[in-house]
């Protein structure tokens, strides 16, 4: 373990990767008090300073640490499912160093006192960085916007109704308004409530078969053309999470030529995985939106590497064994996404030949710039929020070794690509794979 | 195969010879190898000595003697159409055919005495669970009725709570009807006896096709190239569902017509043609199946009332004419008569086979059963 008194360290041996500043090579790395004190090659000339610690990553990857723009932390209200150490553990050895948490707890982060809840909880838990958002409107009823300003004073980085689309669009086209007074940036589900109602997979044949009520695409493209036409409208600014369609990507790109302020991401499971993970009604794979079919998936997967998607959350929510081992209609929606995020996404390189750096850039800068972070990038006198991993580790996803209190994954067993050696979250290693020997000299 | 018989085979020779041997009819050699029959002492001892002591009284005497049928559907549970072979489909027909044979002459003995059916119903049923009831009552089982108001059942967890309970009761089989798809598939992998799906949500309810199946079977002699054109609310409904899959199978052609807002997404559902027009649907069709509309669809969103619904897809001579002439019509009900079923048309017993599809059904139920208790048998031995 780094100590206390280490607060000089120098990482030797690393293929630095910066999406930022578009570094890709060996090098190291210093850190001095929490901050990046340099970064490059050859800084040391050779000569080991006697006062660092260091830190040889013997050409493993290091570069920022991950932000996840969209996960379900369950705390407070559901802490059976998961609560903030647990899904703090999951995220570090998942290599995330930032996340944002949903406001759909219980109590709703709607309120001034729940977002400094949170903020305590973490600084006791002491792990990854949690940067609360807020709802839209006052108990995700849809009808009253919250207290946007106070919200954003108080620390709420952004403000979404989770998991559920706002659809009022009289509501919405205030809420884009009266966010721009605070320059808020507004994260939508997109996904009509009418047309998805009591769906619970995606609409085709596969559900016509199990006799599952489905949710149909469009019910996603008519969301983001709507929200679209507000932001033209309004002049506000939007981020849609979870795109699974190729229509909605098509739309928010012509969007962003004609100079509107809208950015998209998507999930791990939407490239990976498809609605035939349902099989016979099996829970995991019951996710909001629901996993679509092949041709869809490709169009995400490809759409990243065209980057037509700015960013990838892991859309992480955990649900407990009640909440899935029911009939599918009845299951909670969603799976664990914090662990699996880095492997699953770097399925675009070995799958796709997407270069590292560009999927990293998806996984930190993108998002550090979107919300305005000071982190997501190797420069100096930035914070040392750094990620160490080795991009050809591969090994199996055993479900006995997931730090989440959840264990809703739809990839036990699967071949996962890419291990997390190492997460340093200013300047902390806070956590350490045992598969990476620190020897301090 | 019974001794008997594979003495017979082994040593070439004909029933009709060895009938003649020990002086009894050929008709009788075969009770006696069915199991329906047991051979009289006198004859016995003549058996005895024929066969050289090979074949024994106690050849006679098996346990299961009294109900042999040829089983070739091995599965633990029924939960649906979807996955059976032909030949499955088949065994389970052709032993109910014969039960029906057999009830006539009411020679169906009680041979299940001791084992035990729960009725599990989540959503209201009559005829499906008397139906059940029936049939096991008449294989002489113990039947236990747990109707569970839908209402109170706030939460899955009780679907698989119910299962450990019933576990620990131990019944042989659990016949299950819930609202939700896929329930009964879940409680399957928990419980450890034979589970009959009795209709789950709008995926299957597969005794109900086998026995359209058998009732098309009867009157038509075959289910191979027939046409059937399958009417009403398919989108919602499980019956469609396990008929077509059903049919398909068996070689069947099957239409599906309904408006388009009844008829699955993407329209043609598990290799159906989809038709909106009942005068296009309905040429040429043998069989003519009019599923009930449900009361809840009968206004708002899916169609406007049941008056346009009768005008444009109510099943009524005019529109029968459009089908092939000696067409029959089969309803699952029960009727909403003037919604989907013109009311003097639904009783005319010509044309018709809806009272012989209630009929059937506990002939169905009995073989389904029958099956299972049989399969369950052959693993606890094993």
């Amino acid at each position: 373990m780094i100590k206390k008194e280490h607060n000089k360290i120098a990482f030797i041996n690393a293929r630095i990767v910066d999406p930022d500043s578009g570094l890709d090579g060996l090098g190291e790395l210093i850190v001095h008090n929490k901050l990046i004190k340099d970064v490059g090659r050859n800084l040391l000339n050779g000569s080991i300073p006697e006062d660092h610690l260091i830190i040889n990553c013997k050409n493993n990857i290091l570069c920022p640490g991950l932000i996840d723009m969209c996960s379900h932390l369950r705390e407070p209200g559901e802490e059976y499912k998961e609560n903030i150490e647990s899904a703090s553990k999951a995220a570090l050895s998942g290599g995330i160093t930032s996340m944002i948490c949903m406001p759909d707890t219980n109590p709703i982060i709607d309120q001034i006192s729940v977002i400094e809840f949170i903020a305590r909880r973490a600084r006791e838990t002491n792990g990854v960085k949690i940067f609360p958002s807020a709802s839209v409107t006052k108990g995700l009823q849809g009808k009253e916007l919250t207290e946007i300003g106070l919200l954003q004073e108080a620390g709420a980085i952004l403000f979404t109704e989770g998991d559920q689309a706002l659809s009022n669009t009289k509501i919405m086209k205030q809420a884009l308004e009266y966010a721009k007074t605070f320059d808020a940036l507004i994260v939508q589900h997109p996904q009509d409530k009418d047309l998805s109602a009591n769906g619970a997979m995606n609409s085709g044949a596969l559900a016509s078969k199990l006799g599952l009520p489905g949710i149909s695409k469009v019910a996603e493209i008519i969301q983001v053309e709507k929200d679209l036409r507000l932001i033209e409208n309004t002049g506000g600014k939007i981020h849609f999470i979870n795109i699974t369609t190729k229509e909605a990507i098509l739309a928010i790109n012509k969007a962003k030529k004609n100079g509107l302020n809208v950015s998209c991401s998507t999930s791990p499971h939407y490239f990976n995985s498809t609605e035939d993970s349902v099989d016979e009604w099996k829970t995991f794979a019951k996710v909001t939106p629901p996993l679509r079919k092949e041709e869809d998936r490709k169009y995400i997967f490809d759409a990243l590497i065209n980057r037509n998607i700015d960013l990838i959350t892991s859309h992480h929510s955990p649900q407990d064994q009640d909440s899935k081992r029911i009939p599918f209609e009845q299951a909670e929606f969603g799976i664990i996404g914090l662990e699996t995020l880095l492997p699953l996404s770097m399925e675009l390189h070995f799958k796709g030949k997407m270069q590292i750096i560009d999927i990293i850039d998806k996984l930190s800068n993108k998002p550090a710039k979107l919300l305005n972070l000071k982190s997501g990038m190797l420069k100096k006198n930035y914070p040392a929020d750094i990620l160490i991993f080795d991009p050809n580790y591969s090994y199996k996803l055993n479900i006995d070794k997931i730090k989440s209190k959840s264990k809703n994954t739809l990839y036990e067993n699967y071949n996962m690509r890419g291990k997390v050696l190492a997460t340093i979250v200013d300047g902390r290693l806070m956590y350490k794979s045992s598969k990476f020997k620190i020897k301090s000299i | 195969m019974h001794v008997l018989n594979k003495w017979l085979i082994d040593n070439s020779i004909t029933r009709l010879a060895f009938a003649k041997k020990i002086n009894i009819s050929t008709a009788t050699l075969s009770r006696y190898l069915s199991g329906d029959r047991i051979p009289k002492q006198s004859i016995m001892k003549k058996i005895l000595e024929e066969t050289k002591n090979e074949v024994t009284p106690s050849n006679f005497y098996t346990s299961q003697n009294k109900n042999i049928f040829n089983n070739n559907f091995f599965k633990k549970h029924l939960l649906g159409i979807e996955g059976l072979t032909k030949k499955e489909i088949s065994s389970l027909l052709d032993r109910a055919d014969s039960i029906v044979k057999q009830n006539k002459n009411n020679v169906i003995k009680q041979s299940y005495k001791g084992k035990t059916l729960v009725n599990l119903f989540f959503e209201d049923s009559t005829r499906t669970k008397t139906s059940f009831e029936l049939a096991a009552k008449r294989l002489g089982m113990d039947v236990i009725n747990m109707q569970i108001e839908t209402s109170a059942i706030r939460k899955g967890e009780s679907l698989l709570d119910t299962a450990m309970t019933l576990n620990a009761m131990r019944p042989d089989i659990l016949v299950i009807r819930h609202s939700l798809s896929g329930a009964p598939h879940l409680l399957a992998n928990k419980i450890r006896c034979s589970v009959i799906n009795a209709g789950d949500g709008k995926h299957e309810h597969p005794t109900q096709a086998l026995l359209d199946a058998l009732a098309i079977k009867n009157r038509k002699g075959k289910i191979k190239n027939l046409k059937v054109a399958i009417c009403g609310d398919i989108a919602h409904s499980r019956v469609a569902r396990s008929n077509i899959k059903l049919l398909i199978t068996m070689g069947a052609k099957v239409n599906i017509i309904a408006p388009s807002t009844l008829l699955p997404n993407g329209n043609n559902l598990l290799g159906a043609k989809a038709y909106t027009n009942m005068q296009q649907g309905l040429k040429d069709a043998d069989i003519v199946m009019i599923l009930r509309l449900q009361l809840e669809r009968m206004q708002g969103s899916y169609i406007p009332s049941a008056k346009e619904y009768f005008r444009f897809y109510g099943l009524d001579r005019n529109k029968l004419n459009f089908a092939k002439k000696d067409a029959l019509v089969m309803h699952p009900g029960p009727i909403n008569r003037g919604v989907e079923i013109d009311s003097e048309l639904a009783d005319d017993i010509n044309r018709t086979l809806i009272l012989e599809q209630v009929e059937l059904g506990v002939a169905i139920r009995m073989s389904v059963i029958e099956h299972l208790l049989n399969n369950n048998n052959l693993n606890n031995k094993k």
